[in-house]
């Protein structure tokens, strides 16, 4: 009996065990590192507060984490509203050959993260499609400069990278309304505009917050499309990371930042899902 | 009491190859508790979802209170839909969705609580309007559907077979509250449902369907005692179909030859048989009853159950193609003992209370 209730932990410990080793493991090092000194290239591990109380307090982290924040969240809402019209076509208009529609939606993710990226450089570039179309076309003299290496680029960039991540989650909290509600609404006379901001995006929002996480947590710590399309202006807190742990070799900085990049992370996740319910509160 | 409050006339509904609803005319009257009787498919519920404007008919015209609605969108319609799934909002409260209807009317919060707490009342549902309606159980869920369809003080008031998710004993209780619920607000209910028992108990008027034609549209009792075609008769209620041939007929009245029976004279209901026509002579298990002289049948015992308050006997006799069933209060049963509990009995068939029905159709 005991064991055929400790079983299904049993059948965890696969997952367990790698999750331990490389997240539980990691987070525990990075703790370690941040309440550690590089000492040239030495880490000395006494205890010192010196790097966190520098991640709190450098104006140059303060100002890399709010513009992280501003570029993912802009990118996110952007997904979202990109997501959710294509979540609403598969779980509501098409009723045929859904699975096909969802893998064509879904099919820039076929294509290597690196290689989509690159690709952006071909068509914001200097010499790139839309400068040439526009120029060809006569409508500009010479191209445009402001296309590439800014934060616009990074969110142009990101955006389609993961805005198909966000129709997911949407199209399945769609696809469970039991229709009568929408019916329903209707029928207490709503019209179709009333009866979405009412029932189906009320609704929705477990889908919706799902997909705000997916696509807000890992382009906040992005750093390979900064790298590649930001410039000189578009650099984010992944990038300052990756340099403590690189050129700069200073892993204890890196760490402190890290952990208090995750921190802000999760705190602007919470206040979006606070503040999304608030907001379909007020709506009804 | 107008009679054509609710008119469809020639409403047509097809899916494709499929006809739903077949050139239906109905008129309701106002005030009036009406039933949409059927078994599943005969297209009852599509024609709720036309008067509802959920759905709209391929051809034909519907009026509502001497308005043509047949092309006004469900929103704009005088008319609310219990739905038969309840389709209460699962992420609002019971009072919010009670009050859901009422955003329109642009009330004050007081005036919006006052005429919740009202309709709770109504549905002896008060104090539950803080709760979710993950709290409720089927009963209630159906009583807060009801009340946030009323509110809106709806002309009609249209019902998908509502009460078929519950159990017996609540379907009665709840059956009873509605229609003392119509009786006091005075909507027009439009009640489907494929539930026998439950239109005679509920309506004043019911319309029998069957592959989406209305068969027989009258008041209950007439429904039970006087069907109207062999359908309507097999549905409603259990009915015994003994065929016979026409002999003669004589004003009011119709000699029937029929198996085992031999000559029975009928009354003639307003038909006009020619001698020589196939005919069914349909009766009601509880219109036998025992004979204590010689007047009556003996026929023998195949089965008998036991239902509480009747008896109920299956028998056959010679000629019969299908055995009869009689049922005898208990009571009766009681009094009569012996022969009850015997191989034969003897039964009496009373010809006023039988229906003679074409064979076909």
């Amino acid at each position: 009996m005991s064991r055929r209730s400790n079983s299904p932990y049993f059948l965890l410990t696969p997952a367990m065990l790698t999750t331990v080793a490389t997240l539980a493991i990691c987070m525990v090092v990075l703790m370690v590192l941040a309440v550690a000194r590089q000492s040239y290239l030495d880490i000395d591990l006494t205890f010192s507060t010196h790097n966190v109380e520098l991640a709190l307090t450098s104006p140059l982290i303060l100002k890399l984490m709010v513009k992280s924040a501003l570029i993912s969240f802009g990118v996110t809402l952007l997904s979202l509203v990109l997501a959710y019209p294509i979540a609403y076509l598969l779980a509501f208009d098409l009723t045929r050959n859904k699975l096909l529609w969802l893998m064509l939606f879904t099919l820039p993710c076929w294509i290597s993260y690196l290689l989509r990226v690159l690709s952006w450089k071909l068509i914001l570039g200097y010499q790139g499609m839309i400068n040439t179309s526009l120029m060809g076309l006569g409508i500009i003299d010479q191209p445009i400069e402001a296309l590439l290496y800014n934060s616009t680029s990074v969110v142009i960039a990101l955006t389609h990278a993961w805005a198909p991540f966000a129709i997911l989650p949407i199209y399945v909290s769609l696809e469970k309304i039991d229709r009568s509600l929408i019916r329903a609404s209707g029928d207490l006379s709503d019209t179709p505009m009333q009866t979405f901001f009412r029932v189906i995006l009320p609704l929705s929002l477990p889908g919706v917050t799902a997909a705000f996480v997916l696509v807000f947590i890992p382009t906040f710590g992005d750093y390979v499309t900064p790298h590649l399309l930001g410039g000189p202006t578009g650099v984010m807190i992944g990038n300052f990371i990756a340099m403590q742990f690189g050129a700069s070799n200073n892993w204890p900085l890196g760490a402190a930042v890290a952990l208090l990049a995750m921190l802000v992370a999760t705190l602007l996740v919470c206040i979006f899902i606070a503040g999304s319910r608030h907001a379909i509160k007020a709506i009804r | 009491m107008t009679d054509d409050f609710i008119s469809l006339r020639s409403i047509r509904k097809t899916y494709g190859p499929v006809i739903a609803v077949d050139n239906v005319d109905l008129d309701i009257a106002k005030g009036s508790f009406f039933s949409l009787l059927g078994p599943s498919g005969c297209g009852k519920t599509t024609l709720l979802t036309m008067l509802g404007g959920l759905d709209r008919p391929t051809s034909g015209r519907i009026m509502i209170d001497g308005v043509d609605v047949t092309s006004v969108p469900s929103y704009r319609r005088p008319t609310n839909m219990v739905f038969q799934s309840y389709a209460i909002f699962p992420h609002l409260s019971v009072a919010d969705n009670v009050g859901y209807g009422l955003r329109r009317q642009k009330l004050t919060r007081a005036e919006w609580q006052r005429r919740v707490d009202a309709m709770l009342e109504l549905v002896h549902l008060e104090g539950y309007g803080d709760r979710s309606p993950s709290q409720l159980s089927g009963g209630q869920m159906q009583r807060i559907a009801l009340a946030r369809a009323l509110i809106v003080q709806p002309k009609v008031l249209l019902l998908d077979e509502p009460l078929s998710a519950l159990d017996k004993r609540l379907r009665q209780s709840m059956q009873i509250e509605l229609r003392a619920i119509q009786r006091e607000v005075g909507i027009t209910f439009v009640f489907v449902t494929h539930d026998q028992e439950e239109a005679l108990t509920l309506s004043d008027k019911i319309a029998v369907m069957s592959k989406g034609k209305v068969l027989q549209c009258c008041p209950p009792t007439d429904l039970y005692d006087l069907p109207v075609s062999r359908e309507v008769a097999e549905f409603v209620g259990e009915m015994n179909l003994i065929p016979g041939i026409v002999e003669a007929q004589e004003p009011g009245f119709v000699s029937i030859a029929m198996p085992c029976f031999g000559d029975l004279k009928f009354p003639s209901g307003g038909r006009r048989f020619a001698k020589g026509d196939k005919v069914l002579v349909a009766i009601r298990p509880e219109n036998f009853s025992i004979a204590t002289d010689s007047n009556g049948l003996s026929l023998k015992i195949i089965n008998r159950a036991y239902f509480g308050t009747h008896l109920h006997f299956m028998m056959t006799g010679d000629g019969l193609e299908t055995p009869l069933t009689v049922s005898v209060p208990s009571a009766v049963a009681r009094a009569h003992g012996k022969a009850v509990d015997s191989d034969q009995m003897t039964v009496q068939l009373v010809p006023e209370s039988a229906v003679i029905l074409p064979q076909m159709g």
